[in-house]
């Protein structure tokens, strides 16, 4: 099974026949997928569909049990890392260190680090010190910051796991405004995945439904809501009832 | 917040080339050591306790008894590698870093190697600072019980004594990497498995040491054209001191340096390309 997502424009992102088992647990299950430049999409389904496995695909946290995966026309390596922003889902900074000795701290090691855009970022975390350590914020101040620490790059590919869960409504609007205003469009590809959908559908330009890890549907957002006459929030929850 | 500070963080943070590269590096190791400081603060202390303690039973104790305790700390050298080995990567593993560790664009060999070199560093410091409180404790006792016992019934002359603590020095460092480089790879390969993780570390390491041993024994002989290290010793034959050269075989370092490159290496490779988070 093939299935695309492109318009004709070689695909920054390509699957073939990508699987991936955790022992008889298949996360991923014959995955073809093909993800143009310059789009933002929206990786939805419901916990365990997988979405999480495939982003940790892409970045090369994880090894396909069978098919492969391509960024740029390459198996994800550290040429694919240094041009891959990755926010995952989990707690992953240090909490001993202060914001600014995170911001540093990651900084160093890409070259399309934009010093400009994290000082346009840091109102998302404003208020905070920045000397204090990571652990001593809040959760949703946390999320804030990774999210700076992802879209502070002019990277070709940025991948964000579930970058609202557990956020507070005010704080998701805001993280929603900062991706979408740091987002190069055009030049840059995003992929999200997340459950608050009926918050972040506006910004998608597709849309890849996981389940069971299947893709069981590759849509253009626009199209689809005008087909279904519905929003895609709504269409997730029929389709996973 | 001040955009002022932000600024001068960033001030020198231009990347680009060889200064890009360094700057990582240093970031990594940096990481390292901040990360382990606690834990080498507390054995800092702790042997600067004893040392204290054992400066209050001089007059109490046998005086080889206080210096042999003084010298304690060397001996669990090899366990503190052990333990700091792991904990580099555990509490990398346990807290999640890991996801933040491998989406760097760094190679596997510079991950492993600053947390060799942090580790390594921790083992000088603890080794620096036992040697330091030790000869404040233990020169004069350990000199008496190598007059008493006729092993060097004359004072040994300083100069040879400096080459014999270095070289001592040298060869437990040597070790001490060989530990820290077979913990960190038995870690990461524990890492490849779903289940039994701790198990897999457990052998891989003992194999693992097993194996430099059967290798030395090996391949040692085909690597006796290596040219001999020489050093001094002293001798006493019927009371009579006198220094003579000694031969020490370079082989056996060799095979256990190749080794310990083969399985940093192979370390490497493995948490470039197969660990999974």
């Amino acid at each position: 099974m093939s299935i695309l997502a492109t318009s004709g424009r070689p695909p920054l992102v390509k699957t073939e026949s990508l699987s991936k088992s955790y022992f008889l647990a298949k996360a991923l299950d014959n995955v073809n997928i093909e993800i143009e430049k310059g789009i933002i999409v929206g990786l939805l389904g419901p916990n365990g569909s997988g979405k999480s496995t495939f982003l940790k695909c892409l970045m090369g946290l994880v090894r396909p049990t069978a098919g492969r995966v391509l960024v740029e026309g390459r198996e994800p390596d550290v040429v694919t890392k240094a041009k891959v922003a990755y926010l995952p889902e989990v707690d992953h900074l240090y909490p001993w260190m202060s914001v600014a000795e995170t911001i540093k701290f990651v900084g160093a090691f890409y070259r399309d680090w934009q010093p400009e855009r994290v000082q346009r970022l840091l109102e998302l975390i404003n208020n905070v010190d920045p000397r204090v350590q990571v652990g001593r914020l809040s959760r949703g101040q946390r999320a804030r910051l990774k999210l700076l620490l992802a879209m502070a790059r002019s990277a070709p590919l940025v991948l964000l796991d579930e970058p609202l869960s557990g956020i507070d409504p005010p704080s998701r609007a805001r993280i929603l405004k900062a991706i979408v205003s740091e987002y190069e469009a055009g030049e840059q590809t995003i992929i999200l995945s997340t459950h608050e959908v009926a918050e972040s559908e506006s910004i998608f330009d597709k849309v890849i439904f996981l389940h069971k890890g299947r893709v069981k549907m590759v849509a253009d957002a626009e199209e689809l809501r005008q087909s279904r006459g519905t929003s895609i929030q709504a269409m997730l929850e029929e389709e996973y009832a | 917040m001040s955009s002022s500070f932000w600024r001068s963080e960033y001030s020198g943070n231009v990347q680009g080339g060889s200064v890009h590269c360094t700057g990582a590096y240093w970031q990594l190791l940096s990481k390292e050591v901040r990360s382990s400081k606690l834990v080498l603060l507390l054995s800092v202390s702790a042997i600067i306790a004893l040392d204290v303690f054992l400066a209050t039973r001089t007059a109490k104790w046998q005086e080889e008894l206080v210096a042999g305790l003084a010298w304690m700390p060397l001996a669990l050298l090899h366990f503190y590698a052990l333990f700091s080995g792991t904990m580099s990567f555990s509490q990398e593993w346990r807290g999640n870093h890991m996801h933040l560790v491998l989406s760097l664009p760094v190679r596997g060999w510079q991950i492993l190697s600053a947390k060799t070199l942090s580790t390594f560093c921790e083992t000088v410091a603890i080794t620096l600072v036992t040697m330091g409180g030790a000869s404040l404790l233990g020169l004069g006792p350990v000199a008496t019980l190598l007059r008493n016992t006729g092993v060097a019934p004359n004072a040994v002359p300083a100069g040879l004594a400096y080459k014999l603590v270095i070289l001592a020095t040298a060869l437990l460092w040597f070790s001490v990497v060989a530990v820290i480089i077979a913990v960190q790879f038995s870690y990461i390969a524990g890492r490849m498995f779903q289940r039994s993780g701790g198990l897999v570390m457990v052998w891989t390491f003992l194999l693992s040491l097993w194996g430099l041993f059967r290798l030395m024994s090996v391949v040692t002989p085909a690597l006796r054209w290596l040219p001999d290290l020489p050093f001094q010793v002293w001798s006493n034959v019927n009371g009579l001191i006198s220094l003579r050269t000694v031969h020490l075989d370079s082989a056996p370092f060799m095979v256990a340096a190749l080794w310990m490159l083969a399985l940093f290496a192979a370390g490497s490779w493995l948490l470039e390309r197969h660990v999974e988070v």
